[in-house]
């Protein structure tokens, strides 16, 4: 299969970090009752890669992708995004980064009931009020294989469909990093499958940087790398991870 | 289960909130009206305030205008929340509460609320008559307040019977909830389509009935046809709302893409603004039907006034639209000199004097006779008409336009006038000149009929260029005292009157209607504030995504404003229509579009919708988009 990639331009950045935390720090409540989901984590992750975030419930990964995501402020500490140091930042200016250097994808889907798939694609561009490129919402579109489904709306496509359709939201603005905070969940394994090879080709073959929080270390085996996280803090990482090597990681963990 | 409820109760404030104000105005107008009437009776009866007896009638309609309003609002709260709450009830079902639990919590909550409302409605309903009397009674004597014990049990009874009534259908609705279903929210006001098709075809029913009615009332005219009109127009709006979920969601899509258009980059935000406001049909139907009454009545009647008031010949029954009229006292006619002296005042300028007879001709039955010159006729007044008015003047006979197309005459045909067959030489507009009946010239008359024609019965005249009106009454006035027997009409005053009057019912009944206004915007708000809460992970994803604060309470503010536009937009046809259909079936009367009025509805709807979604919209883009996308 060939792609029209710009994998070149992205290439030329590739050695900087596409988003990086330095010394965060996330404490929810005060006095007693504090609870502190993130603890000086220091992490980075290149651009042009696909990064799974794991760790066991109530370990920060989800605050950590908030935090990274700068949908949500930390206590201290700091998130670079491409360059941009997300602190000084107030609440337009974030939530502008966000619509043209961020993409997501929830577990929940999350598209408008109102929109149709291709309305819902096009959302972060007419948010801005730019008009697509059309190569590129091209590329997108077969990419995902969405061509035949962009008129429908979300409660006429099934799970794996809406969920493709969320991932060409997230890539349609080309933004910096893609966070898919437990994109499998939601779905059936051969729907699951289906999500995480996309999110690998848009990386290999798209150039996009992905940062995924997932539980499941199948999913997690399909990056290039796997950061723990326990009590709010890094706990190891692994390089071109396997199955075996994620569920060994997390056992550690746990023992 | 009581104690249940009232935990729920309690742990949603705002719940209780929004039905509770919505109650709390309704009745405390309806309670507000009931110690009005109540009081002015009182007073005009200790011969205080004489005229207030006159008020109690419409005062006790418009109040009922706002209750039936409040019902709307109220019933679509309630719809709203149920809806909201399937996943709560259901969850209720399947611990073990039975279905008959689920149905009395959910009306034991209504009737808490009902209480609570209608008490405090009751209250501000007092106060309110009171502050209402006290500004009444500066310059006309004094008012008692008289709050009476049958006040008080009908305010909390209609207080209650409305709230609870509007929350029997959610009651039974919530018990069809399986527990299961509580997964999945069930979407609100979606109906089945034979509902649907049964709906649509009693509401077009309703609709043909009462166009047919409004004919009816036309066609039977001065008299009985207004209150014809009014059953009609009644009927048909009935059918107009159930007929609301049809209508309304492609008014709102319409009225939303004219807007994406002129908005240019704020483009996207109205295109989601008017997909969420066409969601829920019925909701958006029932939101919007509540502003819509509240305008029909506002605009309807203001359509008529203002119509009287263009027609203010017909309203005074003048007989010629001059500013003074001269007419005997006693049966007869106006002495010679009389009539020079006034003429030849220089105060004075055109003139015409009017004869009148019943006559009984043989084409066209017993009508009225008038003898007067049609060329000074139109130096005072417009007049319009087929032929030449010259003649008239020359001996032929002038006929009003509706009997001539009554009995088929045109001018060359005869009628029969004083024993005498006369060629029609004209045909008055009678949109131009208030008669039924024939016109001689004068000199005609009183050849044919000298008996009739002892002197003219009446003597028009108008001021004179440069001289005001006043000056003028005064000069006749002092000229008059040598005939005791003239009556001087001034119909510069009286216009002036009738305008005062006019002016002063308008702006009461705006006022009071602006109430019933105020609720449905209130109704907006609910429904908004509702739809932000149902939508809280929507609009974080919004948010994750890239909607700014700003955009976000666009996005809220464009829903609201298109609801209140497309009330507004309805309210004003239909009472525009009505007002139509009442005019017509008034004989004669002029009918006149209160442009400046209608403008007003739509900036004054556009701009309450504005301040409804205020409150909602702050709260949306206050979310954070975390929590907001945490919730489920």
């Amino acid at each position: 299969m060939t792609i029209p990639t710009d994998r070149h331009t992205k290439a030329a950045s590739a050695v900087a970090d596409a988003v990086r935390a330095e010394a965060l720090t996330k404490i929810y409540g005060t006095g007693d009752t504090a609870v502190r989901a993130l603890d000086h984590v220091d992490v980075s992750f290149r651009a042009g890669r696909f990064t799974a975030i794991m760790g066991p419930s109530g370990s920060g990964k989800s605050t950590l992708m908030h935090c990274l995501a700068g949908l949500d402020a930390a206590t201290s500490g700091r998130v670079v995004l491409g360059g941009t140091d997300l602190s000084g930042l107030d609440d337009t200016a974030l939530t502008l980064l966000r619509r043209d250097r961020v993409g997501f994808v929830f577990q929940a889907f999350n598209l408008l009931p109102t929109l149709d798939a291709k309305a819902n694609v096009l959302l972060p561009l007419r948010l801005a009020g730019r008009q697509p490129e059309p190569e590129w919402f091209d590329t997108v579109v077969d990419v995902l294989g969405l061509r035949d489904r962009l008129g429908h709306r979300p409660s006429e496509l099934s799970g794996g469909q809406q969920q493709r359709a969320a991932i060409a939201r997230a890539l349609i603005t080309r933004p910096d990093v893609v966070f898919a905070d437990e994109p499998t969940g939601n779905l059936d394994s051969r729907s699951g499958i289906d999500v995480l090879d996309l999110l690998r080709t848009s990386v290999r073959d798209l150039g996009h940087t992905v940062v995924m929080v997932t539980h499941d270390p199948a999913a997690a085996a399909y990056a290039d790398r796997v950061v723990l996280l326990a009590d709010g803090r890094v706990a190891g990482e692994i390089d071109e991870p396997t199955v075996d090597t994620v569920i060994d990681g997390l056992r550690e963990l746990g023992g | 289960m009581f104690g249940i409820t009232m935990a729920r109760l309690r742990a949603h404030p705002r719940r209780l909130v929004l039905t509770t104000v919505v109650v709390v105005l309704s009745v405390g107008f309806t309670a507000g009206t009931l110690i009005l009437a109540d009081s002015l009776n009182q007073a005009a009866s200790l011969q205080e305030m004489p005229d207030a007896k006159h008020l109690e009638v419409p005062l006790l309609m418009l109040g009922a205008v706002a209750l039936i309003v409040a019902a709307f609002v109220i019933a679509n709260t309630f719809r709203i929340l149920v809806a909201q709450r399937t996943r709560e009830l259901a969850l209720l079902r399947t611990v073990g509460a039975t279905r008959r639990q689920v149905r009395t919590g959910v009306l034991v909550e209504s009737a808490v609320v009902g209480a609570l409302g209608s008490a405090a409605g009751l209250a501000l309903g007092a106060v309110s008559a009171a502050g209402i009397g006290r500004a009444l009674s500066a310059d006309h004597g004094s008012m008692p307040l008289v709050v009476s014990a049958s006040t008080v049990v009908a305010s909390m009874l209609v207080g209650m019977l409305v709230t609870v009534g509007s929350a029997v259908a959610p009651a039974a609705a919530a018990t069809r909830v399986a527990p299961l279903a509580a997964v999945r929210a069930v979407p609100d006001g979606v109906d089945s389509p034979g509902a649907r098709r049964r709906q649509t075809g009693v509401g077009l029913t309703l609709i043909a009935v009462g166009v047919a009615g409004l004919g009816l009332g036309v066609s039977v005219g001065l008299g009985a046809g207004i209150v014809v009109v009014v059953f009609a127009a009644a009927v048909c709006f009935l059918g107009i709302l159930l007929l609301g979920p049809r209508i309304v969601p492609p008014m709102l899509r319409i009225t939303g893409a004219l807007a994406g258009r002129a908005a240019g980059r704020g483009r996207s935000t109205v295109e989601l603004a008017t997909a969420n406001s066409v969601r829920h049909p019925r909701r958006a139907a029932a939101t919007s039907a509540a502003l819509m009454i509240g305008v029909t009545m506002v605009i309807g009647f203001v359509t008529v006034a203002e119509s009287a008031r263009a027609s203010v010949g017909v309203v005074l029954d003048a007989r010629v639209p001059a500013d003074f009229v001269l007419s005997p006292v006693e049966p007869g006619g106006l002495s010679d000199e009389a009539i020079r002296a006034v003429d030849d005042l220089p105060e004075t300028g055109a003139s015409v004097e009017l004869y009148t007879a019943i006559v009984d001709t043989g084409e066209v039955g017993t009508v009225e006779v008038l003898g007067t010159d049609l060329q000074r006729w139109a130096q005072i007044a417009q007049l319009d008409g087929d032929g030449n008015i010259a003649d008239i003047a020359a001996g032929d006979v002038a006929i009003d336009g509706g009997t001539a197309d009554e009995f088929g005459l045109g001018v060359g045909d005869t009628v029969t006038v004083f024993g005498q067959e006369l060629p029609i030489g004209y045909i008055v507009d009678t949109r131009t000149m208030y008669h039924t009946g024939l016109v001689l010239a004068p000199a005609t008359f009183r050849a044919l009929a000298p008996e009739a024609a002892s002197g003219p019965e009446y003597f028009a005249v108008d001021t004179a260029d440069g001289v005001s009106p006043s000056r003028a009454h005064a000069a006749i006035e002092e000229t008059l005292q040598a005939w005791p027997d003239i009556m001087l009409r001034n119909h510069v005053e009286a216009k002036e009157r009738l305008n005062r009057g006019l002016d002063q019912t308008v702006s009461v009944v705006v006022a009071i209607l602006g109430v019933a206004v105020i609720i449905a915007v209130i109704g907006i708000a609910n429904t908004l504030s509702l739809s932000v809460h149902e939508r809280r992970r929507e609009i974080g994803v919004l948010r994750a995504v890239g909607l700014t604060k700003a955009q976000t309470m666009r996005l809220l503010g464009v829903e609201a404003v298109l609801t209140a536009l497309v009330g507004a937009l309805t309210g004003v046809t239909v009472g525009v229509g009505f007002a139509f259909a009442a005019v017509l079936s008034m004989e004669r009367m002029i009918f006149v579009v209160p442009w400046g009025y209608v403008a007003l509805t739509f900036v004054v709807a556009g701009a309450l919708g504005a301040v409804a979604a205020l409150g909602p919209a702050r709260r949306a883009a206050r979310m954070s988009p975390v929590v907001a996308l945490a919730t489920e």
